[in-house]
Parts: structure tokens; C-alpha cells; sequence
């Protein structure tokens, strides 16, 4: 078979015979110009695309495996982002069961659809106006609250979060004080 | 007469009349490379380069090479890797002379010869994508004559990977294969 140089390099091997073109030599399907940048090796020689080309010594070896320099503040800051989306798919994942036995739905989104609804309510009762205070477990839809037993909800999701969002928090100190990228690989974020 | 052909899959084509021919020789795209982490574990996807497309011993055009991660770090590199995707560029009759621009990874570039492209990672990951280059293009113009045999090699389309195990994040796309095409433009010089 031909291996193809380009740059010093293996680019494409190619067989004495293509089956394409049982009864055809090289010279009939490639042009001069190109056969002269093929080397004629063994089929059996272990050459293989990819592979270095010296052409001083006509020998062939492994290519370079690059080696890509880590920056560690860069690898930090995708630590850091790895943290707060696997806590927030947490989250996500492990509604809150409350005290009537129903799930609720903890994430950052839905906590602050809450306190948006109970600050609503607290503006529309201060102005005199009638607000329908309404809220839904996962699943359901929503129903008329009381305003202290939604308020109750509400601090018993805070507190369901709070643990977790405390250990993201932590992971997020150890992970700025790492100095190398093996202690950053040795960091396992899970919140189970 | 018009006559004008694509010809797809290495064969032997035979000249249907004495004339003036232009042929145009594309090379097979080189496949993407992908290397990142995926929950701390390390993984390398490398495409393989595209195969040279050639009409006889009249012409030929070589195969992009694969993408390689030097590529990337030395246009891409500012000092942090992040780059999460890379778009393989298009080849010839593509829609542009680059692929799409884009933080995540695209595939396969349109036309004959394009490049594939490579996808590396989702967010809280890190990672180097560099797409393959699209193949080589010759054209030449012959006085032929009728009844003439020319063994056509199309060029291979490069290879593409998946890292095994990377969660389907680190790939390199395959390129797409070369082409030749050939054109009647008249009798003789």
C-alpha cells in the first residue's frame, strides 16, 4: 500500500490495487504529481494515518499526543457552575413532602413565584384590595390558601433548601482553594 | 450538447464525446476533534481525515485533515478552554465558505467535502473542540477524446467519533465525502 504525506504526515493510505479498479497500477488512477508524494510500504508494516513521516530516514513513528496546559482559575469558575446546576437539578428532582402529605416544588424559580404571590397579597391587603391568594402541589392545581398557612409553606420550603444550599456554598470555598486540577478532579459534587 | 455530471462513488467514467471537459476533483472533509471532562474524567474524540478524490492520472485533490487540538488552542486559545463546540464548514456547493457560527457543537458542514465539526461538554464542564478541514479542490480543463476511461476515486468522507462513556458529549463529527464533477464546455481547443 501508498501512504499519502502531506506535511510530513500520514494523510490517507491507499492500496496497490483499489477493487474498484481490479486491473489498474497507481499511475492510472493518481497523477504524477500526487504518486510523488506517496511512500510504497508493506501492508502488514503497522503504518497508520495520522502517524509522523521522516523523510531523511524514511521511517515512520507514533504522532505527538498534544498536551493541553490546564488553566485553573477557568477550570475553578466551571467547577463552581457545575455545583449550582446539579444543585439546582436537585432540587428540581426532590420536591418537598409537607405536612398534608403533598409534594412541592422547590426550586429557585418556584420559591420566588412564592414570595412573589405572598408579597402581592401583602400589598393588595395593605391597599384594600381583594387578592386571591392560590398555590399548587406538584401536580395539582392550584387552590385558595389562608395567608399564614402559605406563609408557613413558604418558610418550610426555606428550610427544606437551606442544608443544601448551604453545602453548595461550602463546596464552592473548597473548590476556589484548590491550586491544582488534580484537587479540583478530586471534588465530587453530588447532593443526595 | 450540455452534459454535466456528479459523480458520487469511485467508478470509471468514459468519455461520451470528443471535446473540451472541465473537470472539478473535491476531496473527501476531515472529521472534527473533541477533548474535555466530563465529571472529572477525561475523554478525546478525534476524527480522521478525508480521502483525495482522483479523476485518472490527470488531477487530484487531497482530503481535509481532521481536527486537531492544536488548532483549536492556537485560534481559539486566550487562556481559559472553554470552547464547547465548533461548527464543520462547509465544502463545495455548500451555502457559504464557512460553517455557522456557534457556541454549540454542529455537525456536518453542507456540500461536497465539508468538514465535520465537534461538540464538547454542557455548561459546568471544560473542554477543547476544533472542527476537521473541508477537502481540497482542483479543477483542469481537458481536450478529450470520445471513448476515453478514467478510473474516478472518490475521496472518503473522514471519520467521526463518540468517546465512549462521555455521556454523548464529547464527539467529533464525521466529514462528508468528496465529489467529482464533470463538465462539457464545447469542442475542441
Amino acid at each position: 500500500m501508498y501512504a499519502y504525506i502531506i506535511d510530513n504526515k500520514v494523510r490517507e493510505l491507499i492500496p496497490d490495487i483499489d477493487p474498484v479498479f481490479p486491473g489498474l497500477d497507481i499511475t492510472e488512477r493518481y497523477p504524477s504529481e500526487t504518486i510523488s508524494k506517496f511512500v510504497h510500504v508493506e501492508d502488514d508494516a503497522n503504518v497508520k494515518c495520522g502517524m509522523n513521516y521522516d523523510h531523511e530516514t524514511g521511517t515512520f513513528s507514533e504522532p505527538d499526543v498534544p498536551v493541553i496546559s490546564l488553566d485553573i482559575d477557568a477550570l475553578k469558575v466551571d467547577k463552581v457552575e457545575e455545583s449550582k446546576t446539579k444543585l439546582a437539578e436537585w432540587l428540581s428532582e426532590n420536591p418537598m413532602t409537607y405536612t398534608d402529605g403533598k409534594s412541592y416544588t422547590a426550586t429557585a424559580e418556584k420559591q420566588a413565584l412564592l414570595n412573589s404571590n405572598l408579597a402581592s397579597y401583602e400589598r393588595a391587603k395593605a391597599a384594600g384590595v381583594p387578592y386571591p391568594l392560590k398555590w399548587n402541589a406538584s401536580g395539582e392545581e392550584c387552590i385558595e390558601w389562608e395567608y399564614d398557612d402559605l406563609v408557613a409553606l413558604s418558610l418550610a420550603i426555606a428550610a427544606y433548601v437551606a442544608p443544601k444550599v448551604s453545602e453548595q456554598q461550602t463546596l464552592e470555598i473548597t473548590i476556589n482553594a484548590c491550586q491544582t486540577p488534580e484537587e479540583l478532579d478530586k471534588i465530587n459534587i453530588n447532593y443526595a | 450538447m450540455i452534459y454535466c455530471e456528479t459523480i458520487e462513488s469511485s467508478k470509471t467514467w468514459t468519455c461520451p464525446k470528443d471535446g473540451v471537459w472541465k473537470i472539478i476533483c473535491i476531496g473527501g472533509g476531515g472529521g472534527g476533534y473533541s477533548y474535555g471532562a466530563v465529571n472529572s474524567t477525561k475523554y478525546t474524540a478525534q476524527g480522521g481525515a478525508g480521502g483525495s478524490t482522483s479523476f485518472g492520472s490527470y488531477i487530484s485533490a487531497s482530503g481535509g485533515s481532521a481536527g486537531k487540538s492544536d488548532t483549536a488552542i492556537h485560534e481559539y486559545n486566550s487562556g481559559s478552554y472553554h470552547i464547547k463546540g465548533s461548527s464543520g464548514i462547509n465544502g463545495y456547493n455548500g451555502a457559504s465558505m464557512y460553517g455557522s457560527s456557534g457556541t454549540a457543537g454542529l455537525d456536518t458542514g453542507s456540500g461536497y467535502g465539508a468538514s465535520g465539526g465537534s461538540k464538547c461538554n454542557e455548561s459546568g464542564q471544560w473542554g477543547v473542540a476544533a472542527p476537521g478541514h473541508p477537502g481540497d479542490v482542483k479543477t483542469i480543463i481537458l481536450d478529450l477524446v470520445s471513448g476515453t476511461a478514467v478510473a474516478c476515486t472518490i475521496g472518503a468522507a473522514g471519520t467521526g467519533e463518540e468517546a465512549s462513556g462521555s455521556n454523548q458529549t464529547i464527539i467529533a463529527y464525521p466529514g462528508r465525502k468528496g465529489a467529482i464533477i464533470v463538465q462539457y464546455l464545447g469542442s475542441s481547443f
